[in-house]
């Protein structure tokens, strides 16, 4: 039920970085993404792919996501999102889950990942 | 949303597809009213949930669980810890939605296209259980009575579901629009929240602080690796044990912060959260009256099975009726056709086994009424001394009352050789329930 992470992620320097993150359970969702002070994305959609640069030129940098989720799916109260990088020394891949009361309810999941 | 909506709006769904399928029931039943039966399931749709309506389970005794666990914990307290069979019991299930369903996203739910996913998400499982005074099991003592019970199980597959209507469309960018006019508000103030928190953001300085040392020294434990040689290895190894300890203290360290950062930000969001609860209400609300209009190609199969077990004695079960149903059709924006093939099977030895292939056209009369006619032909009716090669006709007019309920008449004249008769009156209260949605009719 954690919809607020914080993270640190040692990422290569010679690869490139990506985030992919999926709302799942087929609800609505929309999402921004910040690299720094900059908006690297603001989408509503449920499966989002970021090439974010190098390694690198990451570290020592934040990114910032903010996703809500509404449920308007009848068929479940469950709603997710989950993060995966590529390009961090170790596979780094993680969701967040939340089940709420009734139907039309919005979740805020808020992710930090700081790179070094 | 998307399928119990659509379970409500299969009178629009429409012909096409004749399969028939063959159904018999050999072992004997007891003469219940089965009569009561087939007039429920005589209209030209699937039920929604096809086992609930063989045993016409009352909406109050269904329970719609949405995880393996519900499951459990409603099947244990409706059977007191398992060690008794309900009077009266339901289950509707989606098992791809109980089985988890995180990986589905929101374009595959609300798209058009017949995939073998989009078919498992909207495959749906009834199961009900039903008990009965049963006198007929007495035998020649007409004082002896005993209950028996009915089981059932009902599928229901629907394959094609139509694309969604250009209103629907709109009303879900405009729900889209909100949310994103939502987010942007709520991450302004949580960054602007985070600014002014004094104590996140000395913790966010130690983070970066810690980022750069990390960072040196796990490059400076790599180098350290890489320079490993046969001279120098136990004064490198020296080197790199202090160099992970360090590593491992400023990893703890890290965690902490973290953690601590992660804390004060939920507290930050909690207050942002309901700062916009107006907001957040109307963003709700736009999904309670979002329409879930499907138009063009509808395809569905469905069928069910009930088993009687006299005397809950189940050395004695057996099969009693059984139905099934091929639905299809194409559905515009306000005329719908509707092509049905069933078989309805409900008597001893199959003496009651009926097979029906008929059509229905709908339209809408206005934003709260639509109309119906429908025709079936009955070729081939194994009742007992029952007219084979007969027809039904009906005429069904269902009004929207309230938000999800509508007051269905259906009128006409029934099939000829029924121990109902022929006249065929019927008033019906559809109720829509597991979901604060309209029923789109």
């Amino acid at each position: 039920m954690e919809t607020t992470i914080h993270r640190m992620l040692r990422v290569k320097a010679k690869e490139e970085v990506e985030l992919k993150l999926t709302i799942g359970n087929g609800q609505l969702g929309t999402t921004s993404v910040h690299l720094g002070a900059d908006l690297i994305c603001d989408e509503t959609k449920s499966r989002i792919t970021l090439s974010l640069g190098k390694g690198k030129n990451l570290r020592r940098k934040q990114l910032r996501c903010s996703t809500l989720v509404q449920d308007i799916n009848a068929s479940t109260n469950k709603t997710s999102v989950a993060y995966r990088f590529n390009g961090s020394y170790m596979p780094y891949e993680e969701k967040l889950t939340k089940t709420v009361a009734e139907e039309g309810e919005i979740v805020w999941y808020t992710a930090t990942f700081n790179f070094y | 949303m998307i399928t119990h909506k659509e379970s409500f709006t299969k009178f629009r769904l429409v012909p096409l597809i004749v399969l028939v399928v063959m159904l018999s029931i050999t072992d004997e039943l007891p003469a219940q009213d089965a009569g009561k039966v087939e007039e429920q399931l005589n209209l030209l749709v699937a039920p929604s949930s096809v086992g609930l309506s063989l045993l016409d389970v009352d909406a109050s005794s269904v329970s719609r669980p949405q995880t393996p666990t519900d499951i459990i914990v409603t099947v244990r307290n409706k059977t007191n810890e398992f060690t008794e069979i309900p009077s009266e019991f339901g289950l509707d299930l989606q098992p791809y939605w109980v089985l988890g369903g995180g990986g589905a996203t929101y374009e595959e739910l609300a798209g058009d296209e017949v995939t073998f996913r989009s078919i498992l998400q909207n495959f749906r499982v009834s199961l009900a259980t039903k008990s009965r005074i049963d006198s007929s099991f007495a035998g020649t003592d007409s004082l002896l009575t005993v209950t028996s019970s009915d089981f059932a199980i009902g599928l229901n597959l629907p394959i094609a579901r139509g694309k969604r209507s250009s209103e629907t469309i709109e009303h879900f960018k405009a729900i889209k629009d909100g949310l994103k006019g939502l987010n942007r508000i709520l991450r302004t103030k949580l960054d602007s929240a985070r600014k002014n928190s004094e104590s996140y953001q000395i913790l966010s300085l130690r983070l970066d602080t810690l980022e750069g040392e990390l960072s040196s020294l796990t490059d400076a434990g790599d180098d350290l690796q890489k320079q490993l040689d046969a001279q120098t290895a136990a004064q490198k190894m020296a080197e790199m044990i202090l160099n992970d300890a360090r590593i491992a203290a400023l990893k703890i360290e890290k965690a902490a912060i973290l953690a601590q950062q992660e804390k004060l930000e939920a507290e930050m969001k909690d207050v942002i959260f309901k700062s916009q609860s107006a907001e957040l209400e109307a963003q709700k609300k736009l999904v309670a009256d979002a329409p879930n209009e499907r138009i063009g190609f509808k395809l569905e199969l469905a069928g069910g099975i009930v088993t009687d077990v006299p005397g809950q004695d189940f050395d004695k079960a057996r099969l009693r009726t059984a139905g099934i149903w091929v639905t299809g059709g194409y559905e515009s924006k306000s005329l719908g056709f509707l092509g049905v093939a069933r078989s309805l099977a409900d008597g001893k030895n199959g003496d009651r086994t009926s097979w029906d292939i008929g059509g229905r056209i709908v339209a809408d009369v206005g934003p709260q009424l639509s109309c119906s006619i429908e025709a079936a032909y009955r070729f081939i009716n194994m009742y007992a001394g029952a007219n084979m090669n007969t027809w039904r006709t009906a005429f069904r007019a269902d009004y929207l009352v309230g938000k999800n309920k509508s007051l269905a008449v259906t009128f006409g004249r029934d099939f000829e050789g029924k121990k109902s008769g022929t006249l065929l009156t019927l008033v019906q209260l559809v109720l829509g329930f597991g979901s604060a949605r309209p029923i789109d009719s």
